[in-house]
């Protein structure tokens, strides 16, 4: 066994280590693993270069989060989390997965990440992607693609109601 | 309680009288539509749908408190009610009855409201009145002289039979939402909508033409609606030969109304009020709906009044499709001046002045002579208890601080008051100015009848129990005027309204069953067979030999105008989420989620002008007060008026106090004011 | 079958809101006025190839025949649908539970149709609604009697 606690100071002292496991290539950063177990957190931050998702997962499970473990690799939809055990003990608490986030093209709020936005794309048959109640409502958030609705609806309503009332 | 354990109900906000179901279960009391109701049909507007949130609120007055410094002290009803009739009496012993003071509630049931002003008069006070004061006091004068009988000449469901319904000061769509569904229905049917109105509201949104009139010009609207109706030879002359007196003096009148005078005076163009003249008169029957537009001016009577004169010389009354309509506000109001609280009323449209009438009360009621003559109405009060005149005021239901206009004197004139005990179902800020405060069981906790704006006289049921020791209204004035000795032996609200249907002729045939059946009874109701009146004046009015009486009227500006100092114009009215002075909307947390604050809306053009930004919050500012809401920019109004709502308090601090001399209501509606970014921040 | 909307009734009331809210606990319809002028609700379309079902990892959203099905027990709160939607008709609450209008199956008919004031929401399946909208729009233009009452001086 390795003596953790001499090399890193992080995690059980005694292995075998059960740890989560992300692929990073699966992962989209969706917003089911931190919403099933608070110990993920899934923040966005905003800064000049613009909008990330970060989420963070805690390096170690204790014995009785197995079940969690499970759930969270049963919610994740692309199987992108697993869990093992292992023999040398992972040097860190925690580790962070950092994503890219598409903005709303008319109120710029980061409203998704784009590889959840790819995985969407790759699942809505192109046609429908063209269509809805605008014309390109993927780059939009729900507020606005509510908005655009309205509008888009109301807009007869609106002209007939706008007359000259003197 | 029915056996599958939904109990009918009248809605407690406005007064369309909308029916549902209160179900008892495990989670608490739940709503149920009543898709059979005539009225609404089983629709109900968002307050119906978020009424059950005020029953069981933790706010609620559960006990009696006596005030104890700055705080309450509890005690028993013995104690409260024995403390009542004790500060009534040595107030009688020391001023005389003329110093006791009693409003009563347009939310509370017929039977609490008779015996209420009957206890009133009993001990010898003319000083009895509502909140219809507020509201619709110049709908009595004025149509009691029109026609002889001041109320909704149709039903709301009738609506959908007129070819032209005109909405002059009323904002149905959000104040009176199941009208809307009727009317809609009538547009369906090829219906034409005309709405004047300052403001473009949800109502006008359904309007085919929108009549954006300038503040309190009604009359000169009317007057060229009519110029040219007679002029054009639109109006209905067998109906007026045989029905009316009173046209050539009207007819002479309006003749200076042409539509261009008109059109200057009110800001709308010739031909809108021409067209507008036109379709009202030429449609085969045309209803006229009014409210708060109408009522809440220094000329309201004047303004109601020249309402029913186009009504009259079209002949559009008396028959399906045709009718005047006063939207009344309360869920009781319609009931609680019918049962007379009123300072120029009594039960049944008896006038204070009508020794006859009062001869057969004395009768009715054991004997004891009654005052005759005007008591104090509700402006008037707060006014006389600054004068040191009323003594001791007793409120039934009202949360009068808040609104009364310019309601900062209000506040000042109460405190002088020796005695103020309020009976309410929240610790109003009028109840945290009393010095007894009673609590009472609100409408789904206690039995009675309401009457709504159409007539209809429909039982509500107990559902469920009220909280702590509240009671009901009903059985805290029997236990006081016991204390007083006035013999009040009732075992019950059926009691009550049996009484009442001895003593209030168009409630005769009206019995608890009957108000019980689906949609109640609509009066007048002279006999127990009698089927109700539905429509009005269908044979003759009731005024002398029959005939309705056309007044003629002058335009006269509102009391404020524009000046250097105060460049804007504020009205006020209502939101659709709120209800009057939002004690009970305030406290439903569906109903705050979607409307949290008070606003004031704004044009562009001002917002541009008094550096008024969309969000912010400003400052209002009348001679009366200044106020801070937060900014909408909206294109609803034209520049130069500004509009909030008065569900919240702040509003009638800014609001004038100036009234109609004949209905004695405040001119609520107008207000010269500024606005910009708030100061000292 | 689905929730039409006859946008010429919207009075902005939110009565359907409220009584979403109470019978759901959140609200599945949202309304909100456009340029102060109309009114429009929102709320789940249904949809004949809904996106929301097709993106759903778990299966929680299930396109049915006539409607969009929601089983909260499948839910993991991945949060996908919402930006699947191209209405923006599903959202989150504040727990991150999708509240998506499932139509109310426990009940004949949803209570935001049966309360509306004005009669503007309309259920029913598609043929059934535009009829009805069409029938409104027919009677108006063919009763109307002001059509025939000039502009000009008699």
């Amino acid at each position: 066994m390795t003596d953790l606690d001499a090399k890193t100071g992080v995690g059980p002292i005694h292995g075998p280590w059960r740890v989560l496991l992300v692929d990073e290539d699966e992962c989209i950063g969706c917003r089911a693993c931190s919403n099933l177990w608070p110990e993920i957190s899934a923040a966005v931050g905003l800064s000049d270069r613009g909008a990330k998702r970060t989420i963070r997962f805690p390096r170690f499970i204790e014995e009785f989060e197995a079940r969690i473990a499970e759930a969270l690799a049963e919610a994740c939809p692309t199987g992108a989390i697993s869990f093992g055990l292992a023999d040398e003990s992972p040097g860190e608490e925690s580790f962070a997965l950092t994503f890219e986030m598409a903005r709303c093209r008319i109120c710029g709020r980061p409203f998704a990440t784009k590889k959840e936005m790819e995985y969407i794309q790759d699942r809505i048959p192109a046609p429908v992607q063209a269509r809805g109640s605008a014309a390109s409502w993927m780059n939009l958030c729900t507020g606005c693609r509510q908005d655009v609705g309205r509008k888009a609806a109301a807009r007869g309503l609106i002209v007939a109601r706008s007359w000259p009332r003197r | 309680m029915a056996d599958d354990g939904l109990s009918p109900t009248v809605c407690p906000y406005c007064a369309l009288g909308c029916g549902f179901y209160i179900r008892k279960g495990e989670g608490g009391p739940g709503i149920e539509y009543m898709l059979d109701h005539p009225t609404n049909e089983g629709a109900l507007c968002p307050k119906g749908n978020a009424a059950l949130e005020v029953l069981g609120h933790p706010e609620r007055l559960r006990f009696p408190l006596l005030k104890a410094g700055d705080g309450w002290r509890r005690i028993s009803w013995e104690e409260a009610l024995a403390r009542l009739a004790g500060e009534i009496k040595e107030t009688i012993r020391d001023y005389g009855p003329g110093a006791l003071g009693f409003l009563g509630s347009a939310k509370c049931t017929n039977e609490e409201n008779y015996l209420f002003q009957k206890m009133a008069r009993l001990l010898g006070s003319k000083n009895v009145d509502c909140c219809a004061r507020r509201c619709h006091s110049p709908t009595i004068p004025a149509l009691n002289r029109a026609f002889g009988a001041a109320c909704m000449t149709n039903p709301i469901s009738d609506l959908a039979n007129s070819g032209c319904i005109f909405a002059i000061g009323s904002n149905f769509a959000e104040n009176h939402p199941l009208v809307a569904r009727w009317a809609l229905r009538a547009k369906d049917r090829g219906g034409f909508i005309i709405v004047a109105d300052p403001r473009l509201t949800p109502t006008a949104w359904l309007a085919d033409l929108h009549l954006q009139i300038n503040l309190g010009t009604d009359v000169a609207l009317l007057n060229g609606m009519m110029n040219v109706i007679i002029e054009e030879g639109l109006y209905n002359s067998k109906f007026v030969e045989e029905r009316t007196v009173g046209f050539e003096e009207l007819a002479e009148k309006v003749r200076w109304y042409t539509p261009e005078r008109a059109a200057e005076i009110t800001g709308v163009s010739a031909s809108s009020i021409l067209r507008a003249a036109r379709i009202y008169a030429r449609s085969p029957a045309s209803a006229i709906l009014y409210s708060m537009g109408i009522t809440q001016h220094s000329h309201g009577t004047d303004n109601v009044t020249a309402c029913a004169d186009l009504a009259l010389i079209c002949g559009h009354l008396g028959r399906s499709g045709a009718g005047l309509y006063p939207l009344r506000g309360q869920n009781n109001v319609q009931g609680a001046c019918d049962m007379g609280v009123l300072a120029d009323f009594y039960p049944g449209s008896v006038s204070v002045s009508d020794a006859e009438g009062i001869r057969r009360l004395e009768v009715a009621w054991g004997g004891a002579s009654l005052p005759k003559g005007m008591g104090m109405t509700a402006e008037a009060m707060p006014v006389a208890a600054g004068d040191g005149d009323l003594r001791l005021l007793y409120v039934m239901g009202e949360d009068i601080v808040n609104s009364d206009s310019a309601s900062s004197r209000g506040r000042r004139e109460l405190a002088n008051l020796d005695f103020l005990a309020v009976q309410d179902i929240f610790m109003t800020e009028t109840a945290e100015m009393a010095d007894l405060v009673l609590p009472a069981a609100a409408w789904a906790e206690k039995a009675g009848s309401y009457t709504s704006s159409e007539r209809r006289v429909q039982w509500s049921p107990r559902a469920i129990d009220p909280p702590g020791e509240a009671r009901s209204d009903l059985s805290t004035i029997i236990r006081l005027a016991d204390l007083l000795g006035l013999n009040f032996d009732y075992s019950g609200p059926e009691e009550v309204l049996a009484e009442i249907g001895r003593v209030v002729k168009s409630y005769a045939g009206i019995t608890r069953e009957r108000a019980g059946a689906r949609g109640g009874v609509i009066w007048p109701c002279p006999f127990l067979d009698h089927p109700g009146t539905p429509i009005l004046h269908q044979e003759e009015f009731s005024a002398p030999e029959g005939r309705a009486r056309i007044v003629p009227v002058d335009y006269q500006p509102p009391a404020e105008e524009r000046s250097p100092d105060y460049p804007l114009l504020l009205t006020t009215g209502r939101i659709v989420l709120h209800y009057n002075a939002g004690s009970m909307t305030r406290r439903s947390p569906s109903l705050m989620r979607r409307a949290p604050e008070l606003f004031v809306e704004v044009n562009p053009g001002d917002a541009d002008q008094w550096g008024v930004v969309d969000g912010d919050l400003v400052e209002v500012e009348t001679r009366r007060g200044e106020a801070w809401a937060r900014a909408r920019v909206t294109t609803r109004q034209e520049r130069g008026v500004l509009f909030m709502p008065f569900h919240f308090p702040e509003t009638n601090t800014l609001t004038s106090d100036v009234i109609d001399p004949v209905a004695r209501i405040p001119e609520f509606k107008v207000a010269a004011c500024r606005v910009g970014k708030m100061k000292g921040v | 079958m689905e929730i039409y909307v006859d946008l010429e009734r919207c009075i902005f009331c939110r009565a359907c809101e409220v009584a979403c809210e109470r019978v759901h606990g959140e609200a599945r319809i949202t309304v909100e006025a456009v340029k102060d002028r109309a009114s429009v609700p929102v709320a789940c379309h249904h949809c004949e190839a809904a996106p929301c079902a097709l993106v759903c990892p778990s299966g929680a959203l299930t396109q049915e025949e006539a409607e969009v099905g929601f089983e909260a027990g499948k839910c993991t709160r991945c949060g996908l649908c919402v930006v699947a939607c191209p209405f923006g008709a599903v959202d989150l609450d504040p727990a991150s539970m999708v509240q998506k209008c499932d139509l109310c199956p426990e009940r004949e008919v949803p209570p935001c149709v049966l309360t509306c004031p004005t009669e503007a929401l309309i259920f029913g399946d598609r043929f059934e609604a535009t009829e009805e909208l069409r029938r409104r729009a027919a009677s108006r233009i063919a009763q109307s009697y002001a059509a025939s009452v000039g502009r000009d001086r008699a």
